[in-house]
């Protein structure tokens, strides 16, 4: 018997609302914040002042080289105004001082871990290593994840304690081209907790043919450091503070998303530009949220603007663009003229890309008011051709190294999640630990190029691939040219969902170096494995991540000259 | 309301309804549905006991309407037992997807201890997958088809008791929003 018009019309006010509410969650469409912090006391967007991170001052400079000390330790910060939030820094500064490093001159940092032996809501150790993303630097020094140093009191993963805390000195070459680069916390388990509460911060190699440019310097080249966050229900301590400690989650172990979007530590930042062109340094610091970026006008129209440099530096040309995706420890360096729109606002908005969770705020990232006076007009001009160094953009696919039986060797990595597990071909950081650091997934030879093939077969999820040590370029998505803000010399890829990308890997410098998602979460649980570029006659790098350079006890550290 | 009743009210129409294609349907949109919750019992379990129990009486309840319907088991009594259970699963089902539930677990990071006092992340709603709206979509198809086996009035007061329920659905979904500061 069929049902009457009036009873199907009842029936679909029941059956519509059954499906339509989870549906409109699963579309993000107005997302109930899971956060027990009151959405109406975060701060609103686009009403806290924009503010770069600190420069780093050196704490020696001799004819070669700039010496750094870091102090990695716990800091209060104000992220939402009239709460204190606990956050771990570098000389206490969310994010860390960027460092400023030129082309041919080396940059030594001593990092001492001055962190709590725990920390204080999530209970772990907060060893770390520190990774400098995007740089060519020793294996020892490259912040490989076992590669530790522990805080005082801090007890190791074979159990031993660590009674005085320890320190590690940094060496970096600074050889390649200028780039912008970042470091940040890499160890072992935790770097997504680490990182998350702001073990990250800037550093910019320049050299004479970018300098040379007539790109927008000083004041109006500004690095972006955005992120994510999520806070715990306020409450007030003993002394008095109104506190709001950082929330973190592992969504069964696939990331973790807040509903706070900040920029350099600010929650959705009002920026004050000129009307002019301004060069930014865009860095996805959130440890698992992807962005799809786009800039509108308070007149309704949306703004066009030109990518210039990728992970690895310049682009051989710019490339003008309307929106674009990145993820987390992407940099792209982009050019907006805000010479069409004084007296207006431009935000800086995201379109999610699918599988990130949204919240209320998380379209929008911050602001920029658009004056009327222009102070300095120099420096205002994108050439049409921004670098002669093509080393990596010049790679062809007959470049390929070829093996033993004549054919191009052409490497593929899945990225999957296998038992509950994250892997890269399978592989995941215990079993490089259980081999003593021995499993390598490739050895290729310094000097030669090879074709490797990132293959990512689920629907569910995206992961950004990082591969240490080199800058490759992007020769084929889904067997289409790669997309427009990505034709410059990159270190992570957007492994979207489906995906299979097609890289050539130019492999200059020795020894192991890790690959691995930058899904932070991912990365922790634990979706690491590292290959091995052996040296041009086929023999091993004699440094070793592990044991050339390892981390030293702080009560050695006053007699240490740095 | 007994079958006896029913006739009494609506002389017209047989309480108790001939093995149709609708019944056939019905049979095997309970059983795929009691199938989805078996499956998901053990998952459940390990997350949340009290889910686990849920889950097996969800299985338990909609095959068991599954093997009376195929015993032709359709009078008023069954059919409005059929359609009330599902609409209990929907609604917890709908509820789970806009807030946590009382007494749901929190969530604790790898590493942290696990002590009472000691998770950080409150419970919050269930994310919503493909598996679970699939069941979704066949428990109310088959609550629209055992709709349909019921005589008319009775049908007329359960439809109007359903379209109530999405009424309350809407209105549980602006709470929790207004709640969480989500809207003001």
């Amino acid at each position: 018997m069929s049902l009457s018009r009036r009873d199907v019309i009842k029936t679909g006010v029941f059956a519509g609302a059954a499906v339509a509410l989870p549906a409109a969650k699963l579309a993000g469409v107005g997302a109930a914040s899971a956060t027990p912090f009151p959405e109406a006391l975060l701060p609103k967007p686009f009403t806290r002042p924009f503010s770069p991170p600190p420069v780093a001052v050196p704490y020696r400079k001799d004819a070669t080289c700039d010496y750094y000390k870091m102090s990695m330790q716990a800091v209060d910060a104000e992220l939402i105004p009239g709460y204190k939030t606990t956050l771990f820094g570098y000389n206490g500064s969310v994010p860390g001082p960027t460092i400023q490093a030129t082309q041919g001159r080396q940059v030594v940092v001593r990092h001492i871990n001055a962190l709590p032996a725990q920390h204080p809501i999530l209970g772990y150790t907060p060893w770390t290593s520190v990774h400098l993303h995007g740089s060519a630097s020793l294996p020892q020094y490259d912040g490989y994840a076992s590669d530790y140093t522990m805080p005082k009191g801090g007890t190791r993963e074979d159990g031993t304690v660590c009674t005085e805390g320890e320190y590690k000195d940094y060496h970096y070459p600074n050889h390649q081209q200028a780039r912008t680069l970042w470091y940040h916390d890499h160890g072992v388990h935790h770097t997504a907790e680490n990182a998350y509460h702001g073990l990250a911060g800037f550093y910019t190699l320049y050299d004479a043919e970018e300098r040379a440019l007539p790109l927008p310097q000083g004041k109006y080249d500004v690095p972006l450091m955005v992120g994510d966050a999520m806070f715990q229900a306020p409450f007030t301590d003993a002394a008095g503070v109104k506190r709001a400690p950082l929330l973190f989650s592992l969504d069964n172990q696939s990331g973790h998303w807040g509903n706070v979007i900040w920029v350099n530590g600010t929650p959705w930042p009002l920026m004050k530009v000129e009307p002019r062109k301004y060069r930014f340094r865009v860095l996805i610091a959130s440890i698992s949220r992807s962005y799809k970026f786009s800039f509108k006008a308070s007149t309704g129209v949306k703004v066009p603007y030109q990518v210039i440099a990728t992970d690895g530096g310049l682009m051989p040309a710019p490339m003008t663009i309307s929106s674009h995706r990145q993820l987390g420890g992407e940099r792209y360096e982009i050019v907006i003229d805000f010479s069409k729109y004084a007296g207006k606002t431009v935000d800086m908005l995201n379109a999610s890309p699918k599988n990130n969770i949204n919240y209320l705020h998380t379209d929008k990232v911050m602001r920029f008011q658009v004056g009327t006076v222009v102070t300095d007009t120099r420096n205002n001009t994108v050439p049409t051709t921004l670098t002669k160094k093509r080393d990596i953009m010049n790679l062809t696919e007959a470049m390929v190294a070829k093996d033993a039986a004549g054919k191009p060797i052409v490497r593929t990595m899945r990225l999957e999640r296998s038992n509950g597990q994250w892997t890269v071909n399978g592989t995941t950081w215990d079993k490089i630990v259980a081999s003593n650091y021995e499993f390598v997934e490739a050895q290729p030879l310094s000097g030669t190029v090879e074709k490797w093939i990132i293959q990512n077969n689920s629907g569910g999820w995206f992961h950004p691939l990082h591969i240490h040590l080199v800058d490759f370029k992007v020769l084929r998505r889904n067997g289409q040219p790669p997309m427009a803000h990505e034709r410059g010399p990159k270190d992570v890829v957007y492994a979207g969902e489906n995906e299979s990308i097609e890289l050539l890997v130019k492999f200059d410098g020795a020894g192991k170096y890790m690959v691995h998602c930058h899904n932070l979460v991912h990365e922790d649980h634990d979706m690491m494995t590292q290959f091995e570029v052996l040296e041009p006659d086929g023999t091993k790098c004699l440094d070793d991540p592990m044991t050339s350079a390892v981390a030293k006890d702080m009560s050695l550290e006053a007699l240490d000259v740095l | 309301m007994s079958s006896e009743a029913s006739l009494a009210v609506l002389p017209q129409r047989s309480a108790r309804i001939t093995r149709s294609n609708t019944v056939d349907i019905a049979i095997l949109m309970a059983a795929a549905a009691g199938l989805a919750h078996l499956f998901s019992t053990p998952t459940h379990w390990r997350w949340w006991q009290a889910s686990g129990v849920f889950f097996a009486a969800i299985a338990a309840a909609q095959l068991g309407l599954a093997v009376a319907l195929y015993f032709n088991r359709t009078s008023t009594k069954v059919v409005l037992a059929g359609i009330w259970s599902n609409v209990v699963v929907v609604s917890v089902y709908v509820a789970s997807r806009l807030v946590a539930l009382p007494g749901q677990p929190g969530v604790t990071a790898h590493g942290a201890p696990t002590a009472a006092g000691r998770s950080f992340l409150p419970a919050a709603p269930e994310g919503v997958g493909t598996f679970d709206m699939f069941s979704l979509v066949v428990e109310l198809g088959l609550i629209v088809l055992l709709l349909t086996l019921l005589p008319v009035r009775t049908r007329s007061r359960v439809t109007s008791a359903l379209m109530y329920c999405g009424i309350g659905f809407c209105a549980f979904a602006a709470w929790s929003l207004m709640s969480n500061g989500a809207i003001r």
